[in-house]
């Protein structure tokens, strides 16, 4: 990792660095532990004469400690990065990310805690693409027309709404012949079907329990517009 | 939601891309035919810089993923210069 990287990393992720190191030297440390301790039963008998049951108590032990050893090493991580490879046909890399932190001993913990938290998350954002085209204005190459175009793909895995709130915004022109402005904000919903077109900000909103309306103002036409949506098919918006 | 706007700013300059909610992967691919003259830097607050280069590259690469599962939001700042006044703001 270069010098600089380092300089701007976080605290929080030098701790997650820190326990993930942690916790990787206290394996080998365990598995050695486990290997000495079963030669040493099975040494053992050479050197003491014990009684026959006691004898066959320490093989026993020495047995389990020995396929504990080999499971660890050779079939668990094998059995895990099956059952991820499978998972990613559900999700893609997030079904392996949350199963690995999930259910791998050796994870972090606070990225185990916030897997957990976003499976709890019912209200979320599947995918955020942003295209951004950069052109020159001018021939002196002294102004670029920045066009900023935001796809924001979300998900509602709950019985509630998902507001619909607008935080896009397109910084201000610092030239005065060109002008910025923010040419479309638009909800699309499969499941219903609605195509909502909104050129002004603020102009749609979400309302009521048992039905909810969606209402939008497009500012040429100065009309309102109200359309309404039975409740189970707007909270899959 | 598809937002669509414009800008315009100088050759040196900044956007911050940002969602607020849980956000499971984000992505920002560039173009342009100002690119050939810029030198484009994605910063992540986890990621230092994720990528960065000349512009062109940049936008050969097409969408560039950013970061990873965020539960409170993602944000990403990218950032662009000309190399010319790189070279004399941090000279070698």
């Amino acid at each position: 990792m270069a010098d600089d990287e380092k300089v701007h990393r976080p605290r929080f992720f030098d701790r997650i660095h820190r326990n993930n190191r942690h916790r990787r030297h206290q394996y080998p440390v365990i598995l050695i532990a486990f290997t000495a301790l079963a030669a040493f039963l099975y040494a053992l008998p050479f050197w003491v004469k014990f009684h026959e049951q006691f004898q066959s108590l320490s093989q026993a032990v020495a047995d389990a400690l020995v396929v504990a050893v080999v499971v660890s090493l050779a079939v668990e991580p094998r059995l895990l990065r099956y059952f991820g490879e499978e998972l990613k046909s559900f999700g893609e890399q997030l079904g392996t990310q949350t199963f690995w932190s999930s259910f791998y001993s050796r994870a972090p913990r606070i990225y185990i805690d916030a897997i957990k938290a976003l499976a709890e998350a019912e209200q979320f954002t599947i995918a955020s693409n942003w295209v951004v085209s950069f052109d020159w204005v001018d021939a002196e190459k002294t102004v670029i027309k920045l066009s900023v175009e935001h796809a924001n793909h979300r998900e509602n895995r709950s019985s509630k709404d998902f507001a619909v709130v607008t935080r896009s915004f397109i910084y201000e022109s610092p030239f005065g012949q060109y002008k910025s402005q923010l040419r479309s904000h638009a909800v699309l919903c499969e499941a219903i079907e609605f195509l909502a077109i909104c050129l002004r900000m603020d102009a749609l909103k979400w309302y009521g329990k048992e039905v909810a309306y969606c209402e939008f103002i497009p500012p040429r036409i100065r009309k309102f517009h109200s359309l309404k949506f039975p409740q189970e098919l707007v909270s899959q918006c | 939601m598809l937002t669509n706007g414009e800008t315009y700013v100088s050759a040196t300059g900044h956007f911050p891309l940002v969602n607020v909610t849980p956000v499971l992967q984000l992505s920002v691919h560039v173009k342009g035919n100002a690119l050939s003259d810029l030198y484009i830097s994605i910063h992540h607050p986890s990621m230092g810089s994720p990528a960065q280069g000349k512009g062109d590259d940049l936008a050969e690469r097409g969408p560039i993923r950013i970061g990873e599962v965020f539960v409170t939001g993602q944000a990403a700042l990218l950032s662009w210069a000309p190399p010319a006044e790189l070279a004399s703001a941090y000279p070698l």
